[in-house]
C-alpha cells in the first residue's frame, strides 16, 4: 500500500497538483500509515527521486520546482504535528538574498525543500548585509549560510558572498560555516561560485537540497574528528 | 587615436580595416585596454569569460599562460590555434594580436512600416524657431530616430541602428555595472551611443542635403539606465534597490559635447524626457502620452513588451505602473531557434489539413527562424491539439523537441524554448494580475488593452489570450500598436500639448517595485501555465 502511496504523491507532485497531493496523504494517515512514514518514507524519498533525476538532464520546469518544494513543505509541516516524538534535527541553516538584491523566488523553493528535510532554516529576508549572515549563523549554530542573488552585479558585488567568505576567514569559521551561493548569474557562469570564493553552488532550488545537506555533513564530520 | 601614453609598450592590432599601433600602459586586462584605446571587442558577460566573445588571436600566444575561464570557454583546437579571451590577458610586454570580428559600428537603416507608429491626433505644433526637429527612442538593443521638419509637422527621415553599447553587455545590468568599474569605462560607454547617433544624423542630413545647425530640437527618450548612460548623469544609482521606484534625473548637466558631436548648433535644445520611476523610463512615458491612456475610462491598460516588459493600469484617478523582467523570449534572441522579426522569421502558425500546420514567413522566403508572434502561435497551436499540456510538458516523447520546419533550416521548439516562454509569459500575466488587484479591477473587464514592443503588429490576440499572455477581454478592446516609445517622443517634440501630457501622466503616476511583493510572486507562478489568465 505503501508504494501505491508512493507512486500517486509522485505523480501529483509532478503534475503540480498540490491539491491531490495534499488528498493523497490524508487519505494514507487515515488507513493507518503513520506521519513518520509519510515524510520519512514518501515526501523525503520524492525529493531525493527528482534531485537524482535533475541530476541525471530530466527536464523539470519551474513551476514543478516551486510546487514540489511548497507541497512537500507543507506535507511535512502538517506531519511534524502529529509526530510521536520531536523529530531530530538534520542541520541549520541561514538563508537570505544578497544585499541590494530583493529577488526572493529560487530562495523560497530551497527554503520548502529544506523544511521537508526537517533542516532547522532561519530566512533572514532581502538586501542582507554581509555582517548579518555571519552573526545570526554564529548566534545560532548554523552550519550553512545560503546566499541567493539574482542579478549579475549582486552575486559578484563586494557586499556579497564574497564578503561573507572574508567575514567567515577573519574570524576562523571557514570549518564550521560553509558558503552555499545559487541564483541566474551562478547558471550562466558555472565558475563563478569559485571567484566569489563559495564552498558550493546548486543550479536550482530543489538541487540545492543535497548540496546543503552534504555541506552539513562535511561541517558535523570536521566538528566529530576535532572535537 | 591621440592618447599620450608613458610607456613603451604597444600593441600591434591586425584588423579587417587594416593594422594598427596602440600603445599602453600594462595594469589592466587586455578587453580594457581595447576599449580604451578605440578597439573594443565583442563581449556579453561584463569581461568575466563567461561569454568567450571577446576572442582576439595572438601571436606567440603559448608564451603566455593560460588563465583559467580560458580552457573552460577555448578548445584545444581554438587554443593551439593562438585564440585567448581577451577579459582574461594582462599584457606587460608588446603584444601582437588580430581581432576577428571586432564590436561593429552602428550600420543604420531607413526605418521600417511595421516598426513606425504615426502621431494619431492632429498636432497643434508648437512654433519653432529653427526648422528640424529629432525624436530619439534609446533602446537596450536598438535606437530608432526620426527626423522631422518642424513648421510643417512633416516626417523626414527615419533611421534605426543596433544600439553599439552592447558590446558592454547585452543587458542593462552589465552595462551599468562595467560603467561603475571607472569613469573611462563609463565614458567609452557614453561616447558609443553618441557617436552612434551622431553617425545617423551625418547620414541623413547628406541624404537629404540639410544643415544639421538647423535642427533645434532633440528629443530622447528611453529606460533609465539608457538614458543615464549617454547622458553621463546617475546612472550608478539604480544599481541600489532605494533607486528602483525613484524619479532620477538623468538630463545632462552641460549638452554642449552632444551639440557638438550631433553637428547642432549651441541654440539647439536636447532635452531627456523624465523617466517615471526606477529603470522605467519615459520610454514607457511616451507610450502612455501616444495612446491618451489616462484620458480613457478606468481599466485602461498599456503593456510594453521586451526583455523587460513594462505596464501602465490607469483607475480612473491613478496611474499604476511597473516592469518585469521576464527575459528575452520575445526579443528574438531568448530562444534556441529565436529571431527578430526580420525577413526569414516564422510570424505565423496556422492549422491545415488534417493534423498539419501552414507557416508563415516574413519575406516569403526561407525560413531561418521564430519570432515573437510565430512562437505564441506555435505554443498556442501545440495547446490546443493536446501536444503540450498547461504545465509546459510535450504530451508524447518529443526527442529534442517539436519540429517546426527542416525545409531550410533546422527549426525546433525545445523544452527550454517552452520554458522560456513560460516565463516571460508569467511576468507578464503576473505583474498584469497584481496590478488590476491592486486597484481592484477584475481582468476580464478592462477597457481597453494596448500591447506595444517587440510583437508589432503582428501578434495574434486569441491565441494570446489562450495562453494567457494577455487579458481575457473582448478582442476589439486590444490594440497593437507597434512603437508607441517613438511615437510619444515624436509629440513630445512636436506640440506643447505633449509636454502637458507628459506632466500629466508624472503627476498621477506611482511606480511599484514587483521585486519586492510576495503577491506577485504567487501570481508569477500562477500564471506560468499555458492557459487563459485566471478572472
Amino acid at each position: 500500500m505503501l508504494d501505491d502511496v508512493i507512486s500517486a504523491y509522485n505523480e501529483a507532485v509532478l503534475d503540480t497538483d498540490r491539491v491531490h497531493a495534499l488528498q493523497i496523504v490524508s487519505d494514507a494517515v487515515a488507513q493507518g500509515i503513520s506521519p513518520e512514514e509519510i515524510v520519512f518514507k514518501v515526501v523525503i524519498p520524492g525529493l531525493d527521486l527528482m534531485v537524482n533525476a535533475i541530476s541525471e538532464g530530466f527536464d523539470i520546469n519551474l513551476a514543478q520546482h516551486f510546487m514540489t518544494s511548497q507541497i512537500a513543505a507543507d506535507v511535512t509541516e502538517k506531519m511534524l504535528v502529529l509526530f510521536k516524538a520531536p523529530p531530530e534535527i538534520y542541520g541549520r541553516v541561514i538563508i537570505g538574498t544578497a544585499a541590494g538584491d530583493l529577488h526572493t523566488l529560487g530562495k523560497r523553493i530551497v527554503i520548502g525543500c529544506l523544511k521537508a528535510q526537517m533542516i532547522d532554516v532561519t530566512d533572514l529576508g532581502v538586501n542582507v548585509a554581509a555582517e548579518k549572515f555571519v552573526d545570526e549563523a554564529v548566534a545560532r549554530n548554523a552550519q550553512v549560510i545560503g546566499v541567493s542573488a539574482m542579478m549579475v552585479h549582486t552575486a559578484r558585488g563586494e557586499n556579497g558572498a564574497i564578503k561573507v567568505r572574508k567575514l567567515l576567514r577573519d574570524q576562523g569559521l571557514e570549518h564550521k560555516i560553509k558558503l552555499v551561493v545559487g541564483g541566474a548569474p551562478f547558471r550562466y557562469d558555472p565558475g563563478l561560485y569559485r571567484i566569489v570564493q563559495a564552498d558550493a553552488w546548486a543550479e536550482n532550488g530543489v538541487s540545492a537540497l543535497k548540496v546543503i545537506m552534504d555541506c552539513i555533513q562535511e561541517v558535523k564530520s570536521y566538528d566529530h574528528k576535532h572535537g | 587615436m591621440d592618447k599620450q601614453v608613458n610607456s613603451s609598450c604597444v600593441i600591434t592590432i591586425l584588423t579587417p580595416q587594416g593594422e594598427f599601433r596602440l600603445p599602453f600602459q600594462p595594469g589592466a586586462t587586455l578587453r580594457d585596454i581595447l576599449a580604451a584605446g578605440g578597439f573594443p571587442v565583442r563581449s556579453a558577460c561584463g569581461g568575466n569569460a563567461g561569454c568567450g566573445r571577446c576572442l582576439v588571436r595572438v601571436k606567440d600566444s603559448h608564451c603566455i599562460p593560460y588563465a583559467e575561464g580560458e580552457r573552460h570557454r577555448l578548445s584545444e583546437t581554438q587554443l593551439s590555434a593562438g585564440w585567448r579571451l581577451a577579459c582574461r590577458l594582462n599584457p606587460t610586454t608588446n603584444l601582437n594580436i588580430s581581432i576577428e570580428a571586432p564590436a561593429i559600428k552602428t550600420h543604420w537603416r531607413p526605418l521600417r512600416d511595421d516598426e513606425y507608429r504615426p502621431p494619431v491626433r492632429p498636432l497643434m505644433l508648437r512654433p519653432a524657431i529653427m526648422r528640424y526637429g529629432v525624436a530619439i527612442d534609446l533602446g537596450t538593443t536598438h535606437i530608432r530616430l526620426t527626423l522631422w521638419d518642424l513648421p510643417a509637422g512633416k516626417r523626414l527621415a527615419g533611421r534605426a541602428g543596433l544600439n553599439p553599447q552592447a558590446c558592454y553587455g547585452a543587458d542593462v545590468l552589465t552595462r551599468l555595472m562595467e560603467a561603475g568599474r571607472s569613469k573611462a569605462i563609463a565614458d567609452e560607454i557614453s561616447g558609443l551611443a553618441r557617436t552612434a547617433i551622431g553617425d545617423a544624423l551625418t547620414g541623413v542630413a547628406s541624404k537629404l542635403a540639410i544643415d544639421l545647425q538647423d535642427v533645434g530640437a532633440v528629443r530622447v527618450v528611453g529606460n533609465t539606465a539608457m538614458m543615464g548612460l549617454l547622458s553621463g548623469k546617475n546612472a550608478g544609482l539604480l544599481l541600489q534597490p532605494e533607486y528602483w521606484t525613484q524619479r532620477l534625473d538623468i538630463q545632462p548637466d552641460d549638452i554642449s559635447p552632444l551639440q557638438k558631436a550631433w553637428g547642432l548648433s549651441g541654440n539647439s535644445v536636447i532635452r531627456f524626457i523624465t523617466p517615471l520611476g526606477g529603470f522605467i523610463g519615459s520610454d514607457l512615458l511616451a507610450g502612455i502620452i501616444a495612446t491618451r491612456l489616462i484620458e480613457q475610462a478606468a481599466g485602461a491598460l498599456l503593456i510594453d513588451i521586451g526583455t523587460n516588459s513594462e505596464m501602465a493600469l490607469w483607475d480612473g484617478e491613478k496611474l499604476r505602473v511597473t516592469s518585469t523582467a521576464g527575459g528575452p523570449a520575445f526579443e528574438g534572441c531568448g530562444i534556441s531557434c529565436g529571431m527578430p522579426a526580420e525577413a526569414g522569421a516564422i510570424y505565423r502558425l496556422q492549422s491545415g489539413h488534417g493534423n498539419s500546420f501552414e507557416l508563415g514567413v516574413l519575406g516569403n522566403g526561407k525560413s531561418s527562424g521564430v519570432c515573437g508572434s510565430g512562437l505564441v502561435d506555435a505554443v498556442a497551436w501545440l495547446r490546443h491539439r493536446g501536444m503540450l499540456d498547461k504545465l509546459g510538458r510535450y504530451r508524447d516523447d518529443r526527442g529534442e523537441g517539436f519540429v517546426l520546419s527542416e525545409t531550410d533550416r533546422r527549426i525546433v521548439l525545445t523544452r527550454s524554448d517552452i520554458d522560456v516562454f513560460q516565463r516571460a509569459k508569467a511576468s507578464i500575466g503576473g505583474g498584469v494580475c497584481r496590478l488590476c488587484d491592486q486597484a481592484g479591477i477584475a481582468v476580464a473587464s478592462l477597457s481597453h488593452v494596448y500591447v506595444s514592443g517587440a510583437f508589432g503588429r503582428l501578434l495574434d490576440v486569441t491565441n494570446a489570450q489562450a495562453l494567457g499572455l494577455l487579458p481575457p477581454v473582448p478582442i476589439e478592446r486590444v490594440h497593437l500598436e507597434g512603437n508607441t516609445a517613438l511615437a510619444g517622443c515624436e509629440e513630445l517634440l512636436l506640440s506643447s500639448e505633449g509636454e502637458r501630457a507628459a506632466a500629466a501622466v508624472l503627476a498621477v503616476s506611482e511606480v511599484y517595485n514587483m521585486a519586492e511583493d510576495v503577491a506577485f510572486e504567487s501570481l508569477f507562478v500562477e500564471n506560468l501555465y499555458l492557459q487563459p489568465m485566471r478572472e
